[in-house]
């Protein structure tokens, strides 16, 4: 997630940088069941964000991009490596339900972040489904990188 | 065009030699098919010379010394590390004598530095020239016995010269740079020193954002054409063909095709596959590392440097990835899979050891098997038929990972051809 990229909120003509779209996501996965980390590096590559939740220890991966929704489903591919539970957080300006099919196609699911009144928040639109299977060496690794940044 | 023959006359294909790790890569039998030719730079060559200056000799293919005179155009830090001057910037430096030799790490060099002096810029390039000449020819080798073998059994002698010589140059932003100037200063002046039979080509090496001013596209063809050299060299900094906007490709193509116009040759010194497609357009030839460095950065220099990370090339889709995105891309479409000798021992159909490819050069080896898929294709089928594997590449796949082949159909005005039934 780069903080400096930018996008005009259409509505009131304010911009909108990438990392404001965290907090509705983590407000969205709420803090009393899951535990959430902040852009993980693992292997040469950053995660925008990981929830774990804190009894099955299941692990979600969340790629934010506030427009370009081609290359988020790209990178939220790879991170199917990672884990099976994947979404694409994206400013709902630039959503358009046609492409629901492909992220269905793909088992990546999407959350939107719109506004509410003087704040944001975050819905889900889809749930994630069956993707690729795990490379267990990456989600091994992916478990040690969080448990490490206990 | 279609590309025919693998020499200088026809589309010829380069490596470029980015690290002493590689170079075993090269050499492999397969491989060697892949390329015609290789080109070393300065800094690599006087980082580690005898083993390079030993490799060219023994490689027995055309090389091109790149003399990377833009390096002193950085901040003078980029040449420094802890103990001061880098060795192989010290050593160019003091071959390539004034106004270079005594600012390397010291202060950026400026237009004003060759220019402000008669005689400053042509003794330069002279020095310059010379060294392309004589650094691997006359300089030592730890292998003369090999030399001797490689005449005997191939019956192949090797080429001790390089095969086109480069005048200095430098980055210039447009026409109105002062660094323009220079390059086209230093481009005449050492067309003048060639020998006869030499091949000198300037280079041209600017940014992208030129590719979008069709006035200045013009410019510049028309300034170098004005040399009347042979050839020439184009670097786009920084260019990944599958990252560019159609308006630069477009761009790159028109310059191309400008420079290349009265039969002159054109090399891409770095390129991607969209390098093939601008074969009919005028383009004679690219360099690219193996399995990754189809583009490159002018001025990004760590003062420690580091291994590049490795990246896997998708046939079909025409561009490399990062391991991992790649692994999940053959995950997601197995008709990907590479059936390449490399990738058949190292990971066969297990996915989970896709990643061992990173060990001992594999996934460079597998970039050569496939580029030499990709030539034979070219010089058998043509390019028509490699324009229909894109379309149906795009087909299969959908939009995802496959924008760039659109993007690329498109500035050569053939996305809308019908396939063949």
């Amino acid at each position: 997630m780069k903080s400096s990229a930018k996008t005009p909120l259409a509505d009131s003509g304010r911009w909108i940088p990438e990392d404001k779209l965290e907090r509705p996501v983590r407000r969205l996965f709420s803090v009393p069941q899951y535990d959430c980390f902040s852009s993980v590096r693992v292997n040469d590559r950053q995660i925008d964000a990981v929830f774990r939740h804190r009894s099955t220890r299941r692990l979600v991966a969340v790629e934010m991009k506030v427009k370009n929704w081609r290359r988020a489903l790209e990178q939220a591919a790879v991170y199917q490596l990672f884990t099976r539970s994947v979404y694409v957080a994206m400013w709902h300006k630039y959503w358009n339900s046609d492409r629901l099919e492909l992220f269905r196609k793909y088992g990546v699911g999407v959350i939107l972040i719109e506004p509410l009144r003087q704040t944001l928040r975050a819905r889900y639109v889809l749930k994630p489904g069956r993707g690729i299977s795990p490379n267990r060496h990456y989600s091994a690794q992916l478990r040690g990188t969080i448990e490490a940044r206990r | 065009m279609t590309p025919q023959s693998n020499s200088l006359g026809g589309f010829t294909p380069f490596l470029k030699i980015g690290g002493n790790k590689e170079k075993k890569v090269f050499d492999f039998a397969a491989g060697r098919e892949a390329y015609d030719g290789v080109i070393v730079s300065a800094m690599m060559l006087e980082g580690f010379y005898e083993r390079t200056s030993s490799f060219l000799k023994g490689l027995g293919k055309k090389y091109i010394i790149d003399p990377s005179t833009y390096v002193f155009q950085q901040r003078a830090e980029a040449l420094t590390n802890d103990n001061g001057t880098k060795k192989n910037y010290h050593s160019m430096a003091a071959f390539f004598g004034p106004p270079v030799q005594g600012l390397a790490g010291v202060r950026t060099a400026t237009p004003t530095d060759f220019l402000s002096k008669p005689g400053t810029l042509e003794a330069f390039t002279h020095r310059v020239i010379d060294y392309q000449r004589q650094r691997v020819k006359g300089g030592a080798t730890l292998f003369d016995d090999l030399e001797e073998f490689m005449q005997s059994s191939s019956g192949q002698m090797l080429n001790s010269a390089p095969a086109i010589l480069l005048p200095p140059y430098f980055h210039f932003r447009s026409p109105a740079d002062p660094w323009y100037e220079v390059n086209l200063a230093c481009a005449k002046a050492a067309l003048k020193y060639a020998k006869p039979g030499e091949k000198v080509w300037p280079v041209v090496l600017t940014s992208p954002a030129l590719l979008t001013e069709m006035a200045l596209i013009n410019k510049v063809c028309a300034d170098f054409d004005s040399l009347g050299s042979p050839g020439y060299l184009v670097w786009i900094d920084g260019f990944k063909d599958e990252q560019q906007s159609l308006v630069k490709l477009r761009g790159l193509k028109q310059l191309i095709g400008l420079l290349a116009s009265q039969g002159k040759h054109v090399l891409r010194l770095y390129g991607g596959f969209f390098s093939f497609l601008l074969s009919d357009k005028g383009l004679s030839g690219f360099a690219s590392g193996p399995g990754y460095g189809s583009s490159k950065k002018a001025f990004a220099y760590s003062r420690k440097g580091g291994p590049s990370i490795p990246s896997f090339y998708v046939e079909k889709l025409r561009a490399n990835f990062q391991l991992d995105e790649a692994e999940a891309l053959l995950r997601r479409h197995p008709e990907l899979i590479c059936g390449c000798e490399v990738c058949r021992t190292t990971y066969g159909k297990n996915l989970d050891r896709f990643k061992e490819l990173k060990d001992a050069g594999r996934f460079q080896s597998h970039f050569l098997n496939v580029r030499l898929r990709e030539i034979a294709a070219l010089r058998s089928a043509g390019l028509p038929a490699v324009l229909d594997d894109l379309r149906e590449t795009i087909a299969i796949l959908g939009s995802v990972n496959t924008q760039h082949l659109s993007t690329w159909l498109t500035a050569l005005d053939r996305a809308a051809e019908a396939r063949p039934s």
